[in-house]
């Protein structure tokens, strides 16, 4: 361990990785492959094996060899229908969290560093609280009798109290509320690698503040743009106990659908056919936003 | 560095040895494990159950949460069989027989005292018969049907009922005017049609202990619960009309402490340990002379008491067995279409 620690020279760009491999091959390597055996093995036994165990798993009725799993997804628009309903939340989850983190990452830039310091703990903070204690706090602060619509009574905008718990607004709230961080942290680390004399360079040449920004800030954000928000996307499709609690039972996801699948009915074999479709359509997906973010 | 290797070395050897070593038969075994639905019922378990087992046999009872199908078929598939006792409802147990998942429990062998002929299954003994039931805040219009739970002209607000359809079916066709002794078999098509009429005021709930939460914060003006919400915590409740139902306790296939098993169904059928059980949660367990051992509060208390019987229903559980996925595919749709 030492060894290699010692030998590594600082890294000085692309062309000394490749001068080393030239004149020193197999030995380098293998110090590294050595290095992350043990993460290797633990994802590839905990991950990678599990997960490839699903796709004979779904062709199995039980009985032997039966692809009647994928005939009862098709042929039922019910298990499409809930994979399209927990895409809308998904999807908005992660539109809502670009339109909100977006500006709160570029205010975070423009501070500074301490404010800068106190406005980042503010994002990751709530990461040290249990996932299920802030969905349940969100209840006590969403619902009838909760802050927001006591507040807004008091200030007389409402006599009516809102329905925001039990509905998709509340469900949108707290999923937002937990993935947003996803997305405001690349993001604020994106921002500060910007050289800001590309801007000011930008309006010496006679630009618009807008036109700067639109014309010569932004693009240098957006690899990071879509890459965080399809991050916030994907979570929001896996989400189980946030639209479970906020939701009351009538926001329907797939989490949900799969959880029933495999621990009451137990229907296994449909609960893995779901699980393969969906890993390769967000593969699919995957794979055309890396070529998508290759040609910009 | 290598030091440390040796104790990993070591460590993970002596975890192994462990594995196998508790997978021998034979003996007595340190414990047997239950995997049952906690809470006060788990409670319940432990202290009129467990205890008198240990006193009489030296044996713990180690039990474990939440009795999913699902782990218990991954059990009994794997061969890797960690729990002696599981407990399941009526038609769980039905699914678990047509999936060959349990094994018939040898009634001889648990020498049970007297026991009312439905608890007595061949292979599953019923320890706890609850129901659905309707509650509310004190304040609120007291009802005790659920054509009057339905009724959202009477009394606006919401209404909470569990997220499950083998809970939410019976209650809407009582709703719609189904007598108790004619909801089986169950009309599917008159169910949904009977929810959708209330569809836009329904709450769903996991847990029956969401239930005192979803009164006291005035989401839901009434709740269809099973636990939790009882008078002595200042809410109303009304037994009539409501949905009794069975949970049992079943051996899986390939359980490693039959022998003991078997030893603690035996304390199960006991009379003065189910005293202890209603004790702390409400429900009826199987004796037939139980309640001359109850004081008239507790057998008020519970939900399933016989002189609620007349106006209560009760279930089928082959018909669930039989019928399950299909309804539990409409109640997505349901789900998805009328509460999304």
């Amino acid at each position: 361990m030492n060894d290699v620690l010692t030998s590594s020279p600082p890294a000085a760009g692309p062309g000394w990785t490749a001068r080393a491999r030239r004149t020193r091959p197999a030995a380098r390597d293998w110090q590294r492959i050595a290095l992350v055996a043990a993460a290797l093995i633990v994802l590839f036994m905990g991950f990678v094996l599990p997960l490839a165990l699903l796709a004979p798993q779904s062709l199995n009725d039980g009985d032997g060899f039966s692809p009647a799993a994928y005939a009862k997804f098709f042929t039922h628009h019910l298990y499409l229908d809930i994979i399209v309903s927990t895409a809308k939340i998904a999807g908005w989850t992660a539109v809502l969290s670009v339109l909100v983190g977006y500006p709160y990452a570029l205010w975070v830039n423009r501070l500074g560093p301490r404010m800068r310091v106190i406005a980042v703990i503010a994002v990751v903070l709530p990461f040290w609280v249990s996932i299920l204690v802030r969905t349940y706090s969100w209840t006590i602060v969403l619902g009838k009798q909760g802050l927001v619509n006591e507040a807004l009574a008091k200030i007389g905008l409402i006599d009516q109290p809102l329905e925001l718990l039990y509905t998709d607004t509340g469900v949108l709230i707290g999923t937002v509320n937990i993935l947003a961080p996803f997305f405001i942290l690349p993001m604020i680390a994106t921002m500060r690698a910007i050289d800001n004399r590309l801007v000011l360079a930008a309006r010496s040449l006679g630009a618009t503040p807008f036109q700067a920004f639109w014309r010569v800030y932004f693009p240098m954000t957006v690899p990071t743009l879509v890459s965080s928000a399809f991050l916030v996307f994907v979570l929001g499709f896996g989400f189980y106990v946030t639209p479970a609690i906020l939701g009351g039972g009538r926001v329907q996801m797939l989490a949900t659908l799969l959880a029933y699948l495999v621990n009451t009915s137990p229907d296994w074999a449909l609960a893995a056919a779901i699980s393969v479709l969906l890993l390769a359509t967000t593969a699919l997906v995957g794979i055309v936003s890396k070529l998508v973010r290759k040609d910009s | 560095m290598k030091f440390r290797l040796i104790t990993l070395v070591a460590v993970s050897a002596m975890a192994l040895s462990a594995c196998s070593s508790s997978g021998g038969s034979g003996g007595t075994p340190d414990a047997i494990r239950m995997v049952e639905t906690g809470g006060a019922s788990g409670e319940s378990i432990k202290v009129a159950y467990g205890n008198p087992f240990t006193e009489a046999t030296g044996v713990k009872l180690v039990q474990e949460t939440p009795p999913d199908m699902g782990k218990l078929e991954a059990m009994v598939k794997s061969g890797n069989v960690t729990a002696d006792l599981y407990e399941l409802g009526g038609s769980a147990v039905q699914l678990a027989v047509d999936s060959d998942l349990i094994q018939k429990l040898d009634w001889e062998a648990i020498d049970p005292e007297p026991m009312n002929e439905a608890a007595k299954t061949p292979y599953g003994l019923g320890y706890q018969t609850f129901a659905l039931y309707m509650g509310s805040l004190k304040d609120t219009k007291p009802i005790t049907t659920w054509q009057e739970f339905w009724d959202t002209s009477a009394v606006p607000g919401k209404r909470a009922i569990p997220a499950y359809a083998r809970y939410a079916l019976p209650i809407a066709l009582l709703a719609d005017g189904v007598k108790p002794q004619d909801l089986y078999p169950i009309d599917i098509d008159r169910a949904f049609k009977s929810l959708e009429k209330i569809a836009d005021d329904l709450i769903l709930w996991d847990a029956a202990s969401q239930t005192p939460q979803l009164l006291e914060s005035k989401e839901a003006v009434y709740v269809a619960t099973w636990d939790n919400v009882y008078p002595k915590d200042g809410f109303y409740t009304s037994f009539d009309n409501a949905v009794r139902d069975q949970s049992f306790i079943v051996i899986p296939k390939g359980a490693k402490n039959v022998e003991y098993a078997n030893k603690l169904l035996h304390e199960m059928s006991k009379v003065e340990n189910q005293v202890k059980a209603a004790g702390i949660i409400p429900l009826a367990g199987p004796s037939p002379e139980l309640l001359d051992h109850l004081s008239a509060d507790v057998i008020e208390s519970m939900p399933a008491n016989p002189s609620n019987e007349a106006t209560q229903a009760t279930y089928d559980y082959a018909w669930w067995a039989e019928n399950g996925d299909a309804v539990n595919e409409r109640w997505e749709q349901f789900k998805l279409e009328s509460l999304g």
